[in-house]
């Protein structure tokens, strides 16, 4: 074949032939690029249509149709852990409801402990202090690189077997509550001082906690306002005025008058019996899965957030010192904005995964959406495809609603390339 | 110049002069400390902090790890052990490392048969030799690739067994496919003979494997059958005699075991005889220690009440007619009523511990004339100097009259004396337990001695014992394969000697199925299942399928039992291995390599078809990633579980191993493509555009170009996929396969060791960190290479 021959190569003094044949489907690139989806395309839903098939005919086999109206019955069984009313008569939908709150509230406990954690640990890491960066290099590798399940498992034996039981609480036992008799550990569970509302506005709890969670969010977009102007009176004047008392009242203000005026109060746990009465019980299932995930998530943090500072090449904060910027504005302006670019993709990937990991709480028997919807609604509806379905879906529109924030970061925190 | 110098200077110095030795602080360690650990005042805190926390640490692990007992059948052994040599006192004195020697091999291998874990290790050591290629393709012969490709095959072979066929029939569907793409490539171009092999292998691994694998079965069984039978018959007549020996042999030894535990309970009994004397003490202090308690409780309960009536200015009364006063001041008064109570019950409970739990230091001494006290006199004396029974209850008794009289009333001044008679009480009972505590260690002193010998002798009873168990273990082991042996000979003979009368029935099952068929109405002949009919199927229509789906059943049952009988019959090759029987760190591995290596090829090609500019391929391959990636592992492991059998062909069923090796490789292929991904992407564009200018088509330059610098690029990232795939393997423990968490469980689950939980942990979570940490490093060994490779 020589290079003219060859139907690859366009060279422009073959004038194009008129004309379509056939063959021009498979060696013309002009077209054979739609032969190839159209086949892929044909392959693709020949392979659905057999698995759809597949389904129904297995389905029909076992006498099962195809319906979600099991979310309106009644469940039937109990959940330990509840954020909403929710009663054995509730139906398979509100303990779906109900475990799906569970894996957020987890998911959010753990986000917010392993950046903790992570950011010291990676902070500490690059310590000049060799102790300390050893220290940390050791909990980072130990962490990383065992098993999340057997963290889980052993935080979980740690507590139910090797922490005293709530009756040694009791005047004349063993163990007593730790700062000022307001937490107590115990083999139960972790019993800590709740906030009750004496005269809430709303009959129910969670809608008081919705309201003040409100009125924070509102706070907080007042505030960027007042940083907003802030930053368009420095820019016309070149000095800015001093607004953080106006933020931090802001911040306080109107949530602690809220909070007063609902009566809010703190409930101490204390000792009743052979258990702890009110207060917030924290159970092991919720302490175990929250700090291994912590934990755990927490190494991975610490790397990105050592690896985001190492990113910044020395020359950016020499050059801002050139400039005349002081050390810490060298930082909040210099540093931490380009590093913040390094480590925050990252870090929401590690959000992701935490979240998805939750669903390890299966071994410690925490109330996930994982053990309702997915655990004991199936096993006692036997409803295996609509709820594996369904709580596949819910994991997905999480992730995807998390990539789509890290998306939309990304995109504005780019750099501008060629 | 110099002249010049020489004429205006009276001297210089022509010679240097020896250099002096730094300061002793800016040299060596102490320069080190002083820079690194000391620099500043929050380095120092730092400092002070980590050592603490390492102190702490250590503190509670070493004595705990190296304080270990290794030699004891059972937990209970283990504290036996402990207790004799003063560990076991109070909580986990020392860990219980014997459960780890007693049980690790099942950690590693699960329930694999121990004669055959040759087999498994020789895949494993294989394993490397296939990796060779890959890794360190400048110093191995290239021909070590066909290894390579062949190793898979191989590795499932020697790990599960079976004719030696199988695999190799397995491997042919590849090569044939290969054979077409070549062959075809050359006359019809790219798409045709990739379809082409598609369809070759689909048709060779469909329609050919299996007729050719049964042909070759009967065709070696047939020319088996009467030597076989006649070698069953006679190990069917050997082997009751065989299992009988070994089980005489294993009572033998049982008796022996018995024996030896006797014995050791004698050295235990005996040194516990030597010892009582401790537990007499410990006893009489543990109650005094109770009551000096409940007098803290009581003492700290008289100074709350002292508070309250304090703010009250005494009895709390409302100060005015306010709804809150008064609420305030009822609270307040049964606050300190409550306390009233509370001071009475802990005195009077206080008081009863001593006087019915306690003894007086005489009758304690006369108890005393034997042993210790014998050795060390002084003994004696000490008791003689502690305080009588009489001196701690009576003043007791006294208080607690004066606590009932208590009142809201009480002046703070009674309060008072009240809580310094109480220290007084709580005085004398502290000077008691510390004479105690003075003669405990004199006894426990005086001991030592006594029980150097019977130390000794027990841990060898302890080590004979391990030696004697070892021995009955390994005859246990093999009475369990001799005697299954004798089941499967006796089972497999009759099933032979049954295999002509179920061939000839073939036919006739054949004749009556499609008898059967006939009288069903044509809509109903292709469904599986009664439930499918119609509501308004008529009851004959009804029978005539259930009797036909019956006759099916019955056909394809018997097909089956015969094609059973005949790859037993005509295997050449190993024992087969159960999927059920595999477990531990071997599952783990099993999962996580095939997972990977059968990830790769799917993920390059999803990877391609993510960076592809064709629509459709390139939204399929996406959502296809998104998905998976966006669900987490445990969700698709039920999947693999519950809903696998939903979605393939009606009565398809197969192993749970490998349905989750399928979902595992699924679920691994959408993270191998995003790291593949990002070798491409990190591919200059001068790459694609030079292959381009080349005038090579897409998949030469994929093939010569991109993928072997792109996959180079992405080694690192994929050895870091293996290990979170790794450690991902021991959630298959909740879908009833046997990694080494679910063992751990299982082995608690023992009579033996329930209660055994941080030793199992310790040593899964040490196999996981040393395997997980040293591939981490190999990945970043090999990304540092890489680097230096590219400048």
């Amino acid at each position: 074949m020589t290079m003219l021959d060859d139907p690859r190569m366009s060279t422009p003094n073959v004038a194009p032939k008129k004309g379509f044949k056939l063959s021009q489907l498979i060696y013309d690139t002009r077209y054979r690029s739609i032969t190839i989806q159209v086949i892929a395309m044909i392959l693709v839903v020949l392979g659905l249509y057999w698995l759809v098939n597949n389904t129904i005919q297995n389905l029909s086999a076992l006498g099962k149709d195809f319906d979600f109206g099991f979310l309106s019955q009644p469940a039937g069984y109990d959940i330990n852990q509840r954020l909403v009313e929710y009663t054995s008569q509730s139906t398979h939908g509100r303990a779906a409801f109900v475990g799906i709150l569970n894996t957020m509230l987890v998911a959010f406990l753990g986000c917010v402990l392993a950046t903790f954690l992570g950011v010291i640990a990676g902070v500490l890491r690059l310590s000049k202090n060799w102790i300390v960066s050893r220290l940390m290099a050791v909990y980072v590798e130990g962490f990383r690189n065992v098993p999340l399940l057997l963290w889980i498992i052993a935080i979980f034996a740690l507590m139910t077997e090797s922490m005293p039981q709530p009756r040694e609480f009791k005047v004349g036992g063993d163990a007593s509550m730790m700062l000022a008799d307001s937490v107590a550990v115990t083999n139960r569970g972790v019993y800590v001082p709740g906030i009750v509302f004496e005269n809430g506005f709303l009959a129910s709890p969670v809608m008081n906690w919705v309201i003040l969670g409100v009125i924070l969010i509102v706070s907080l977009f007042v505030i960027r306002i007042v940083r907003r102007r802030a930053d368009v009176v420095q820019e016309s004047t070149g000095v800015r005025p001093t607004t953080w008392y106006q933020q931090l009242a802001l911040l306080i203000v109107p949530v602690g008058v809220v909070m007063f005026l609902m009566g809010a109060q703190l409930q101490y746990p204390y000792i009743k019996g052979f258990n702890f009465t009110d207060g917030i019980h924290l159970r092991n299932s919720l302490i175990a899965l929250w700090l291994a995930l912590s934990l755990y998530t927490g190494a991975f943090i610490a790397e990105i957030v050592r690896a985001g500072i190492l990113a910044i090449s020395k020359g950016q904060s020499e050059a801002a010192f050139a400039l005349g910027l002081r050390p810490n504005r060298t930082m909040n302006l210099v540093i931490l904005p380009q590093a913040m670019r390094v480590i925050i993709p990252p870090l929401i990937s590690q959000y992701l995964n935490l979240t998805k990991n939750s669903s390890l709480a299966i071994a410690v028997g925490y109330m996930d959406v994982r053990s309702t919807l997915g655990g004991i609604t199936i096993n006692q509806t036997g409803r295996e495809l609509e709820g594996m379905l369904l709580m596949a879906a819910f994991y997905l529109a999480l992730s995807l609603a998390i990539s789509g924030v890290m998306n939309i970061y990304n995109n504005r925190t780019q750099l501008q390339e060629r | 110049m110099s002249d010049l110098h020489a004429h205006t200077t009276s001297y210089v110095r022509k010679e240097m002069l020896p250099e002096q030795t730094p300061p002793i602080t800016e040299t060596g360690a102490i320069k080190w400390v002083r820079e690194n650990l000391f620099s500043g005042w929050m380095n120092i805190l730092l400092t002070v902090i980590s050592l603490f926390v390492i102190y702490l640490a250590l503190s509670l692990v070493l004595p705990w790890a190296f304080g270990g007992v290794w030699n004891a059948g059972s937990l209970t052994e283990c504290r036996e052990v402990l207790f004799s040599f003063y560990k076991g006192g109070h909580g986990h004195g020392g860990a219980c490392w014997a459960v780890i020697e007693d049980r690790w091999l099942q950690i590693m291998f699960g329930f694999y048969p121990p004669d055959q874990y040759w087999r498994p290790i020789l895949a494993f050591v294989l394993f490397f030799v296939a990796l060779a290629p890959v890794l360190f393709a400048d110093k191995v012969p290239g021909q070590l690739i066909w290894f390579s490709l062949a190793y898979p095959f191989l590795a499932a072979w020697l790990i599960w067994g079976g004719s030696f066929w199988v695999p190799v029939f397995a491997a042919m569907g590849f090569v044939l496919a290969f054979i077409v793409l070549k062959f075809l490539g050359k006359i019809a171009g790219p798409i045709v003979a990739n379809l082409g092999a598609l369809v070759a292998a689909l048709v060779w691994w469909g329609a050919i494997m299996t007729p050719l694998t049964d042909g070759l079965n009967k065709m070696i069984g047939n020319s088996r059958f009467d030597s076989t039978l006649s070698t069953l018959e006679a190990r069917t007549a050997e082997l009751p005699a065989e299992v009988a020996a070994l089980e005489a042999q294993g009572a033998d030894k049982e008796a022996e075991i018995a024996a030896a535990v006797d014995a050791k309970n004698a050295t235990l009994t005996a040194m516990t005889e030597i010892r009582i004397e401790e537990f007499v003490i410990a006893n009489e202090v543990e109650a005094k220690e109770d009551a000096l308690q409940r007098l803290d409780a009581a003492q700290d309960s008289i100074e709350d009440l002292s508070d309250i009536l304090a703010t009250w200015n005494g009895a709390p009364s409302p100060a005015s007619d306010s709804e809150k006063d008064i609420a305030e001041a009822e609270a307040a008064t049964s606050a300190a009523e409550t306390l009233i109570g509370n001071i009475g019950s802990l005195l009077s409970d206080a008081q009863s511990g001593l006087a019915d739990d306690t003894l007086e230091p005489a009758e304690l001494a006369g108890t005393f004339i034997v042993g210790a006290s014998q050795e060390d006199p002084s003994i004696l004396g000490d008791f003689d100097a502690m305080v009588d029974k009489a001196a701690l209850s009576n003043p007791l008794n006294d208080l607690i009259d004066r606590a009932g009289a208590v009142t809201l009333n009480e002046s703070q001044g009674d309060l008072a004396s009240l809580r310094a008679d109480t220290e007084t009480v709580m005085a004398a009972l502290s000077t008691n337990i510390a004479s105690l505590d003075t003669i405990m260690d004199k006894i426990i002193a005086t001991n030592a001695d006594d029980l150097v010998e019977p130390q000794a002798q027990f841990l060898d009873q302890m080590a004979d014992l391990a030696s004697l168990r070892d021995e009955a273990t390994t005859i246990a082991q093999a009475t369990f394969r001799v005697s299954s042996e004798e089941s499967d000979t006796r089972g497999f003979l009759a099933v032979l000697q049954s295999l002509n009368d179920r061939e000839a029935a073939l036919p006739i099952l054949r004749d009556e199925t499609a008898g059967a068929l006939a009288l069903v109405p044509s809509d109903y002949r292709n469904m599986i299942a009664v439930n499918q009919l119609p509501e308004d199927a008529s009851a004959e229509d009804r029978a005539a399928l259930s009797t036909y789906l019956g006759a099916r059943n019955i056909e394809l049952s018997t097909q089956a039992s015969v094609r059973e009988t005949y790859g037993e019959l005509g295997r050449v090759g190993l024992t087969p291995i159960d999927s059920r029987q595999i477990g531990g760190f071997l599952l783990a591995l099993i999962i996580g390599i095939a997972g990977i290596v059968l990830s790769l090829p799917l993920g390059i090609l999803l990877a391609l078809g993510r960076q592809s500019h064709l629509f459709f391929l390139n939204k399929v391959c996406v959502v296809f990633i998104e998905v998976i990636r966006g669900v987490p592992l445990i969700v698709w492991l039920f999947t693999a579980s519950l809903l696998l059998n939903y979605f393939l062909p009606p009565g398809s069923n197969f192993d749970l191993m490998l349905r989750v090796i399928i979902m595992v490789t699924l679920f691994s292929s959408a993270y191998i493509a995003e790291v593949i991904r990002g070798g491409l992407a990190a591919l200059p564009t001068g790459q694609y555009e030079g292959a381009d200018s080349l005038g090579l088509g897409y998949w030469q330059s994929m093939q010569l170009i991109i993928l072997p610098q792109a996959m180079k690029i992405s080694i690192p990232g994929i050895v870091n996929s293996f290990i979170g795939l790794f450690k991902d393997t021991t959630l298959v423990l909740f879908i009833g396969l046997l990694d080494p968490v679910g063992l751990s469980n299982a082995i608690r689950a023992d009579t033996d060791w329930n209660g055994v939980y941080w030793e199992l942990f310790v040593f899964i979570g040490l196999l996981f960190f040393i395997f997980c940490f040293s591939m981490g490093r190999y990945s970043l060994h090999l990304e540092k290479k890489l680097q230096r490779e590219h400048r």
